[in-house]
């Protein structure tokens, strides 16, 4: 096991260090030089020149991706070319807003996937399952900024429960902060949940098949006892897979969604600093989303290992 | 009264009429054995004791179980009764268990759901019937995984399962048939032990004449879910008075006849004959997982510096518990596998120092037959194109020429022209062995390896496919490396025999010499354990 953990942890490292690269090199290309863009096109070109000197622009690529990493590993972040302010504050700020944005909409997808998926599993071919299945296909196929269109016409324009967009702070109260970001995470979560629920269903099916299902229920299981106890546990890898990778699109959803919803997350920074070209900003809010991504499908190979024994070795090839 | 009867039990899955008024019954204590080839309706009268039938399943007559009428169980009275009075062990050991579930947890389950005991108390009694069947808690704590344990050793934990709660009767489907046949004979000990100590009744389902024989006091022949004879063993297969029974106990010890003169490695050595394949100290290692982060694994040998000879026209048997090699050895000779040292020198080219065009010039002359059909052929391509995928070997062919061949050997295999255009699935188990045969033939080789060609497939589709190879062999000169589990099949096919053992060739010599009189101790062990017909029939008159 602790073997196990070593490799994933070096593997994530490595990843994270390409990624860095990657992202720094990417900005590199883009054209558009930000020292000219906040002066504005009239600048003369010495002042522009002085301020790229006083940005660092004028350094060598190399010291400039030393520099940009080696803040990032004390957590320093930089100055916002726009805001100037410091980076690691803008972010703070807005992590406030999609992180618990992000978590809800996964929370709430994995509530309604799972029972959803066992249920039409255990009705395998019946009308409930069928009409469940082409439900969640209406699921997938709807954008889901466009079902939060629909959203914030019936309950914040409509019926009035909730906010259509903007958002009060946490230090306004809990219940405040929530309600403003619950049609957001609705919105994100319900395509997220039908791709989830569907997968659930197919694993479950899968493993309904099984030989050892069989010998549950000759031990005197009842189906569904059988269901619970031992088709479910087996087929959730399948269902941590997707639930990793939807993190992913989550985090990329907000950008859409905090947008349709005015709320000041990153997906919205982002944006705003790409218009911008606030570099810096951008760099930093992308490597950050990098490192969430991988260190959820770190956190899920774990789980692997959690919930298959045969995992647990490393190899997972080698008792067989 | 009889503890199970079953009495015209009539059963249908849609409009398919699957069982055909069954009746047999088992007493306490008593094993009755269940034989007849695959879709004879044997696992399905299983499941309809069981009452776990598949979907769309409509069952009538009558199963009573200690006087008390099945069929008319709800499924709330069904479940108590599974894994409480009714324990079942299935064929397959390898899948018939949770893989993420410890063996403890699976074993005590079914205790804990039925008696109701806590955690504690189940898992004790759960650990006493690990025991009871071979795997001591000191050695096998509860908390094993599955895959930490082999084959036999699942079937145990199978068996603890299916025993845990003393059932009265148990059903045990085909329980060895994936087992080799040391660990067939300890299972089935195991088996007769558990029946005699707590007088269960015993529902053994088998194709194996020779395991039924062995096992049990009565038995049930079953054909297109029909009984076509019952009674008690000995009688019925010393008689042999239904002519379904006699054809079952013919193409189960069939031997095919030769029509040419044997090929023996003694003979060949006499007249001088050179060698057609000469492997010489090969040896095949795998790397094992690292012991820590600076140790690496020590080498497992999976073929240790062995040697054998095999001349054109002969036919030479591999036998040996499975792990033993047999598959790597073959893999090896095909090219699938690169030795690690050694020769192996096929038509005078040794395959270490030839060039590339020799060697493929060579292979031309070494086919192979697997032994699952079904799973070594593309299910979208047709068999024109299955059977004609080994001429990538041959020089540059145009497509007339190519179906002429495919024609040719299909022919030859027992199969017709027509066949060419059809897909896999179209024909049944026997006859795409013949596709893989056929296949196997389109190189005109003059060596196929056959790695446990008939095993998969029924005992009187194996009598046919037995008689193809050899009357090919008669025809074409063909030499054989016949690799099987089965002794009985190697007994019937080869000339010589060689015995394996850890990768090792532990005694080696004509097939009837070896088997009779083994000089080994590990051979008479085998020899021992495979079940022989004659024998057990003799075994039961005798003890009347």
């Amino acid at each position: 096991m602790l073997h196990f953990l070593l490799k994933k942890l070096i593997f994530t490292a490595i990843t994270l260090w390409v990624a860095s690269m990657v992202i720094f090199a990417l900005l590199e290309i883009v054209p558009g030089d930000p020292a000219q863009l906040m002066l504005g096109i009239n600048a003369s070109a010495d002042a522009v020149a002085a301020l790229r000197e006083q940005m660092g622009l004028d350094l060598p690529l190399p010291i400039r991706y030393g520099a940009w990493v080696g803040g990032l590993l004390q957590g320093d972040f930089g100055v916002s070319y726009t805001y100037s302010v410091p980076v690691s504050e803008l972010i703070g700020e807005r992590l406030w807003v999609s992180l618990p944005l992000a978590l809800l909409a996964l929370a709430l997808s994995t509530v309604i996937a799972i029972p959803v998926g066992l249920y039409s599993a255990s009705r395998r071919g019946t009308r409930t399952d069928t009409g469940i299945m082409a439900f969640t296909q209406l699921g997938i196929a709807i954008p889901n900024f466009w079902f939060a269109l629909l959203m914030v016409y019936l309950f914040a324009i409509w019926l009035q429960w909730v906010p259509a967009g903007g958002f009060p702070g946490w230090d306004q109260g809990l219940f405040k902060g929530l309600k403003s970001l619950i049609l957001p995470a609705i919105a994100l979560a319900l395509p997220q949940a039908a791709i989830l629920s569907r997968v659930t269903r197919s694993a479950l099916l899968d493993v309904m098949g099984e030989d050892y299902i069989r010998t549950a229920r000759a031990k005197g299981l009842t189906a569904r006892a059988v269901l619970w106890q031992h088709a479910l546990r087996n087929a959730l890898i399948p269902v941590l897979t997707i639930l990793g990778l939807q993190f992913a699109f989550l985090l990329a959803g907000t950008i859409i969604i905090e947008n349709v919803f005015y709320l000041p997350g990153l997906g919205r920074l982002i944006f705003q600093a790409i218009s911008q070209r606030d570099l810096i900003v951008v760099e930093s809010v992308v490597i950050l989303l990098v490192a969430t991504v991988i260190f959820i499908n770190l956190l899920v190979d774990l789980t692997y290992a959690l919930v298959d024994p045969r995992l647990r070795q490393g190899t997972g090839r080698n008792a067989s | 009264m009889a503890l199970l009867e079953l009495k015209k039990l009539n059963l249908t899955i849609g409009d398919t009429p699957i069982l055909n008024d069954i009746s047999f019954s088992i007493n306490a204590g008593e094993t009755l054995g269940l034989v007849g080839e695959s879709g004879s309706g044997k696992s399905i009268s299983a499941l309809a004791i069981m009452q776990l039938l598949p979907k769309g399943s409509c069952t009538s007559g009558s199963i009573l179980f200690n006087g008390e009428e099945l069929l008319d169980f709800d499924e709330h009275k069904m479940c108590d009764l599974r894994g409480d009075d009714i324990g079942m062990v299935f064929q397959e050991p390898m899948t018939a268990l949770n893989p993420v579930k410890s063996i403890g947890e699976q074993v005590s389950e079914g205790i804990r759901l039925h008696t109701g005991a806590n955690r504690a108390d189940a898992e004790a009694r759960a650990a006493k019937m690990l025991d009871r069947v071979g795997l001591p808690p000191a050695r096998f704590p509860l908390n094993r995984y599955p895959h930490e344990l082999s084959g036999g050793q699942r079937q145990r934990v199978v068996i603890a399962i299916a025993c845990a709660l003393n059932p009265k009767l148990l059903i045990a489907d085909e329980p060895t048939t994936a087992l080799d046949v040391t660990l067939q004979a300890q299972i089935l000990d195991l088996l007769n032990e558990l029946v005699a100590e707590n007088n269960m009744g015993l529902l053994l389902i088998s194709h194996d004449l020779a395991v039924v024989a062995e096992m049990a006091s009565k038995i049930v022949v079953l054909r297109n879910g029909e009984v076509k004879e019952a009674g008690e063993t000995a009688k019925v297969l010393k008689e042999q008075n239904h002519p379904y029974t006699r054809q079952l106990a013919e193409a189960s010890t069939h031997v095919p006849t030769r029509k040419t003169t044997p090929v023996t490695a003694k003979v060949a050595i006499e007249q001088g004959t050179k060698p057609l394949l000469s492997v010489k100290y090969l040896i095949r290692e795998y790397p094992t997982p690292r012991r820590s982060l600076f140790q690496k694994g020590i080498p497992f040998r999976a073929v240790d510096q062995l040697s054998l000879d095999l001349y054109p026209g002969h036919s030479l048997g591999l036998v040996g518990e499975s792990g033993c090699g047999k598959s790597t050895l073959a893999r090896a000779i095909l090219g699938l596998e690169r030795p690690n040292g050694g020769h192996i020198i096929f038509n005078e080219i040794d395959f270490a120092t030839a060039s590339d065009a020799e060697i493929k010039r060579a292979r031309r002359d070494i086919q192979v037959v697997f032994q699952d059909p079904y799973g070594s052929f593309n299910p979208r391509h047709k068999v024109a194109r299955l059977v004609a995928e080994p001429l990538h070997l041959m020089d540059a062919m145009s497509e007339n020429e190519k179906r002429d061949r495919v024609a040719k050997v299909l022919v030859e295999t027992g199969l017709t022209t027509s066949d060419m255009d059809k897909y896999a699935h179209e024909f049944s188990g026997g006859q795409r062995q013949r596709i893989a045969i056929a296949r196997a033939l389109i190189t005109e080789p003059k060596l196929i390896i056959a790695d446990e060609p008939v095993s998969a497939l029924d005992v009187s589709i194996r009598a046919q496919v037995l008689d193809l190879l050899v009357d090919l062999q008669d025809r074409l000169g063909l030499a054989y490396l016949f690799i099987s589990h089965d002794l009985s099949v190697v007994r019937a096919i080869t000339d010589d025999v060689l015995v394996m053992n850890q990768g090792k060739i532990v005694e080696r010599g004509p097939t009837a010499d070896v088997f009779d009189n083994p000089g080994n101790e590990y051979t008479r062990k085998l020899v021992n354990a495979a079940p022989d017909l004659e024998r057990a029939i003799m075994k039961r008159l005798e003890t009347i």
